[in-house]
């Protein structure tokens, strides 16, 4: 049988100092699919992102790429993250570079592509998420939504295995959410592994595999996006996805 | 009171001036050049914490709180001393304004490098970028941009400071001027003619670095 696992998360503690904030996670991630995480702020769902391309140390347990743990001694990290494309809540792009060159940094700096190889791939990729026109752009000139698609596509430049998204649509203005979920929607359908922390149920709902809580640092509840949302089990879910609600109608 | 003046006093020494000049640029480069190298390892070393990191310190505190007269006595006179190296005055000179510039510089790189958001490192570590591609691609270019003001102020500043090496026996602009000013009992002019030429030659450089400042300025 060919073992379709990409992920698998063991007993994952973060200790910071006094705080724990992950408290013994076990999670596994299949090829091709999309695991949303919920939960309320604080719960530890950034932290469990930033584990698994080591942004983050863990405390205790172990992280399975490929059934390579890359939290054991002398792995070497670079190596270890070109494999795992990261976009962040707040996109992080390179502001001294264009949309073109943030693109390109990865392949020309870390796989050491040709200039043009690199901005060969880098042109795609904008064109795949609709900037083809902004090639020479500085990110200051991008609105939210465009730079959060810029650095989708600095991601996929390394041609990740996984890719995960930390809140990327959090801090964009409401009528800018959706051309950065519709991008994360095709790669889905791509085949792309994700590991999504949202807000976005509906999102959720239509794209995702499987939605996991967290709360308190553990996964407290996951199911198939049908099962979790219509019939949440947990008492903490059920109040967390009305609260959603709430806001929803407010 | 009524004081004749005479311009020609300046006029003669026009040669022995801009000869003068020559050395003024000389040395403020020379220390400039050397002071932005050596300054970046010492910023580092300072942000590095344990022992390098204090002994880093040691040197930043030691040469920014010494005035630049003494240190330049100091080279000068007791490190050939010391050492058993004789430097020529403009050498001495040269040690001296370095060795102040590159604490002062050391300080803004570290400022400018710590005010980078770990946004960016973060972003730069995630495609694989190792330390030093993280340093040298991302953090650097941007932490330079943001300091260009601060080191045109600096170099601006050490212009006009190179004036102290003249007390050594640099053959500078101000050294000149001195030997001008005695040769020709007219110090009034000779002074006047001087310091115009100082800020004739200062502030061009000033607009300069405000325009090389507005050109590229990273906007976020």
């Amino acid at each position: 049988m060919v073992d379709d696992v990409l992920l698998r998360v063991e007993g994952l503690h973060k200790r910071y100092g006094a705080l724990h904030v992950l408290r013994g996670i076990d999670l596994i991630v299949r090829r091709s699919e999309v695991v949303v995480l919920v939960g309320p702020s604080g719960s530890g769902k950034s932290s469990l992102l930033r584990c698994l391309n080591r942004l983050e140390d863990p405390s205790e347990g172990h992280i399975y790429i490929d059934g390579v743990d890359i939290v054991a001694p002398g792995v070497s990290l670079p190596r270890v993250r070109r494999n795992i494309g990261m976009v962040f809540q707040h996109f992080n792009l390179f502001p001294h570079m264009t949309a073109l060159g943030n693109v390109a940094e990865g392949p020309r700096t870390v796989l050491r592509m040709s200039r043009a190889g690199a901005e060969k791939r880098a042109l795609d990729l904008l064109q795949k998420v609709g900037l083809g026109d902004k090639v020479n752009t500085r990110p200051a000139q991008l609105s939210g939504g465009q730079q959060q698609r810029v650095a989708i596509a600095r991601a996929l430049a390394m041609q990740p295995e996984i890719m995960l998204f930390d809140e990327v649509t959090s801090a964009l203005d409401p009528e800018l959410v959706a051309g950065v979920l519709a991008v994360m929607r095709q790669l889905a359908e791509e085949g792309m592994t994700m590991v999504v922390v949202t807000h976005e149920m509906e999102f959720a709902r239509h794209v995702g595999d499987r939605i996991l809580m967290v709360e308190n640092g553990a996964i407290i509840e996951e199911g198939t996006p049908k099962e979790f949302l219509r019939n949440p089990q947990h008492a903490s879910t059920q109040r967390f996805l009305s609260s959603l609600l709430k806001a929803e109608l407010a | 009171m009524s004081y004749q003046w005479d311009w020609t006093a300046l006029w003669d020494n026009l040669p022995l001036l801009l000869n003068g000049i020559f050395l003024t640029v000389i040395a403020s480069s020379v220390s400039m050049a050397a002071s932005l190298i050596i300054a970046l390892p010492i910023a580092f070393a300072r942000m590095s914490g344990r022992w390098l990191g204090f002994i880093a310190q040691l040197y930043i505190e030691l040469f920014r709180n010494l005035p630049l007269l003494v240190l330049v006595l100091w080279v000068f006179t007791v490190l050939p001393l010391l050492t058993g190296l004789t430097l020529s005055p403009l050498l001495s000179g040269i040690v001296a304004l370095t060795a102040n510039l590159s604490a002062f510089i050391a300080e803004i790189y570290r400022a400018g490098i710590t005010s980078i958001t770990s946004g960016q490192s973060h972003a730069a570590f995630a495609i694989g970028m190792t330390r030093t591609q993280v340093m040298k691609r991302v953090v650097l270019p941007q932490a330079i941009m943001r300091v260009l003001p601060a080191l045109g102020s600096m170099w601006v500043s050490l212009f006009k400071d190179t004036s102290i090496l003249s007390i050594i026996g640099v053959g500078e602009l101000m050294y000149q001027g001195r030997i001008a000013a005695t040769d020709t009992y007219r110090p009034l002019e000779v002074f006047t003619g001087v310091a115009v030429i100082y800020y004739l030659l200062a502030y061009p450089q000033a607009l300069g670095v405000n325009w090389l400042f507005n050109k590229f300025q990273v906007q976020e």
